[in-house]
């Protein structure tokens, strides 16, 4: 029979080729049924998307670049994870890249890694900074994940960083926690994700007529078990001694959760202690950790098809484009569940 | 628009050849108009374009490393070191998930990248001997892993037989009896896997029995595997005295099931995972695990390929890259925990 082709899944599940396309793409108005008569067609006859063929027809790679800073910080994992489901999905792929978060490799992602086999970037960055951006070469299409500090200068998504960092923060308050110390915040630092966190925490104190206490805001020098262990155990000595730890990612909460056992602390019954992210591994850890999950597959998806929008639009576009993910809290042993 | 070598020559008042042979390092160039060039190049944030400079010369200035499992960290820790390696020579890497399928790794190794890499870092999952031995591409591969392919290409990895061994062999003098192991591979019938095999050694030349009723076969290998795996053992009635786990995270999902049920670790059951990845340093109770020197494996790989792209004609080798058995809570138990009364 030769390689099924479109025209071969049309007339296997009785539909339009057409109508094949539009379940490929994932566009909305097809029904369940439909949709499930093309996947199984599709299963069948072993159809795979012929990513040849479509780059012969429009002149792409088909091949979308994904930088993220480290796959170690399992959060870009997870993420890197949906991005590539997403593009498979589509019929494209992701070549996925490693930034270590240091600006001259993301400056390389902004340009597209000067080869020629790219028609994208998505680009999580922690180093950038705006004029990188403003300098750029808007023919190449890319979008930031993350918070941008030059809003306008590309799609970006991002979640609402300061609605879910107040938040957790409020539940908190509401478990009659007083003292909550932000490890890896820091209201002045470049980092405009803790930055924005860090606002939202504040935020919530407002709301209960509490007052920021400075020292309870504690930057960290990376985002690794390590340094939330170091920040923990620091905090932890302080003569007021923080009633929780509102930690800006999942990997600081693990590493803060083990110096408290370390140092004889009870989790959540001496001190209650959240993440960001919902990263595996919080689901396991002892205590399990209460966190704040983005909509990474939300995110991954949004990303995705902007990107795929710029380049089909080709020329650089309309402007750019801001889009919110979705976050919600979930509430584990660490603090109280 | 980005800064270009004409711009870097403007800045520094000299020829665009001058800032070329700076850039590309050759020796004929004052230490005096290096540095007014390099000043420049600083002042202006000129990045050098990398891919011109491969193209040059044939090449792309890529290679793959295709990993099985993104959300495994012993792969990330591993691509840390293979990205650093490869850096110093300036490479770039672009990491592949094959989720260890067959397809996938079949459509990594027969050169679905071909035209965009320069080299192929593999490490196969389910990819059989046949499958690598007609390539349409020939694009360098060296493979890393615990499957052993009698192949002619570049092979580097820890000898999983023997780590295996030692783990048991760890569990068995600190007077454990019945081991179990998590994480055989569910549904596939091929030469005992190294772990395994390793597992079932160390018990029998300590005249212990190797009991099958207490391997569980898995599909993945992460958290919740291992969580589901220890729940499985557990509910058929069997009570191990130790769990020796495929890997770190399997361990981890093993630990959190047996602190569910009241079991303490390692009084009652000790652990033992692999990988010796950093979550496994922090939990609870801190893990013993076998642990592989990804740094080495990494650096290895790369300079594999590099030798290979450089002269097709370089003998295969395999590679036995060094390991050791990190002894922690888990199986040598932890100080008796302090106590803190709040004032």
């Amino acid at each position: 029979m030769g390689r099924p082709r479109i025209k071969d899944v049309a007339e296997y599940a009785g539909v339009s080729a057409k109508t094949v396309s539009n379940v490929l793409n994932d566009y909305e108005h097809v029904s369940e049924q439909t949709r499930a008569a093309v996947r199984e067609a599709i299963d069948v006859l072993g159809y795979r998307v012929n990513i040849a063929g479509r780059q012969l027809r429009r002149g792409r790679t088909g091949m979308i670049a994904l930088a993220v800073p480290d796959l170690d910080i399992a959060y870009f994992a997870e993420l890197a994870r949906h991005v590539m489901a997403e593009t498979e999905r589509l019929g494209s792929t992701t070549l996925l890249l490693e930034t270590g978060g240091r600006r001259e490799k993301e400056l390389a992602a902004v340009r597209g890694f000067d080869a020629q086999f790219t028609d994208g970037v998505i680009l999580s960055p922690l180093a950038l900074l705006p004029r990188d951006l403003a300098d750029r070469d808007t023919r190449l299409p890319l979008v930031l994940l993350g918070e941008c500090n030059l809003p306008g200068s590309a799609d970006h998504v991002a979640i609402d960083n300061v609605a879910a960092a107040r938040e957790a923060t409020e539940h908190l308050l509401a478990r009659g926690r007083r003292r909550i110390a932000v490890v890896g915040g820091d209201l002045r630092g470049t980092l405009n994700t803790s930055r924005l966190r860090t606002l939202g925490y504040q935020e919530a104190l407002s709301g209960a007529g509490l007052a920021l206490p400075d020292e309870l805001v504690l930057p960290v020098p990376e985002f690794r078990r390590a340094d939330g262990a170091a920040a923990a155990r620091g905090l932890m000595r302080l003569p007021d001694r923080p009633d929780a730890l509102l930690c800006l990612n999942d990997h600081l909460a693990l590493g803060a959760v083990r110096a408290l056992h370390e140092d004889g602390w009870s989790v959540p019954e001496d001190v209650d202690v959240v993440g960001f992210d919902d990263i595996e591994a919080t689901r396991f850890s002892i205590p399990t950790i209460t966190t704040v999950a983005p909509d990474k597959r939300g995110i991954a998806r949004r990303a995705v098809r902007l990107l795929l929008d710029r380049i089909e639009a080709g020329a650089p576009g309309g402007p750019a484009v801001d889009e919110t993910a979705g976050h919600r809290l979930i509430v584990r042993e660490s603090s109280g569940a | 628009m980005p800064v270009s070598l004409k711009d870097v020559a403007a800045h520094a008042g000299v020829s665009i050849k001058t800032v070329s042979n700076v850039v590309n390092n050759y020796q004929h160039v004052t230490p005096a108009m290096r540095e007014r060039v390099q000043r420049s190049i600083d002042a202006l944030g000129y990045q050098p374009n990398l891919a011109a400079r491969h193209l040059r010369k044939g090449r792309t200035g890529i290679i793959a490393l295709a990993l099985p499992e993104l959300g495994n960290p012993y792969f990330a820790e591993l691509a840390a070191s293979v990205i650093d390696t490869a850096a110093q020579h300036d490479y770039i890497v672009l990491l592949d998930h094959t989720g260890g399928l067959r397809e996938q790794e079949l459509l990594v190794s027969q050169g679905f990248r071909a035209r965009v890499i320069d080299g192929l870092i593999l490490s196969p999952i389910e990819l059989e001997t046949e499958d690598l031995r007609d390539r349409a591409h020939d694009v360098p591969l060296v493979l890393l892993g615990e499957r052993d392919y009698d192949l002619p290409y570049d092979h580097i990895a820890i000898d999983n037989v023997a780590a295996a061994r030692a783990a048991v062999r760890h569990l068995i003098d600190l007077g454990r009896r019945d081991v179990a192991f998590i994480g055989a591979r569910r549904g596939r019938s091929e030469p005992a896997q190294l772990r395994v095999r390793g597992w079932r050694e160390e018990l029998t030349a300590a005249g212990l029995p190797a009991d099958e009723r207490l391997v569980a076969a898995t599909d993945g290998w992460g958290h919740a595997d291992g969580a589901s795996a220890m729940n499985h053992i557990l509910d058929s009635g069997r009570r191990p005295d130790a769990v020796f786990a495929y890997n770190d995270p399997m361990a981890i999902g093993a630990m959190r099931v047996l602190h569910e049920r009241g079991l303490r670790v390692p009084e009652d059951i000790a652990v033992v995972g692999f990988d010796d990845v950093i979550e496994g340093r922090f939990g609870a109770v801190t893990l013993t695990s076998v642990s592989p020197d990804k740094a080495a494996i990494g650096r290895l790989a790369v300079e594999s390929v590099l030798a290979r792209l450089h002269d097709r004609a370089t003998e295969h080798r395999r590679v036995s890259a060094p390991y050791r058995l990190v002894e922690r809570e888990s199986t040598l138990g932890r100080p008796a925990a302090q106590r803190r009364t709040d004032s």
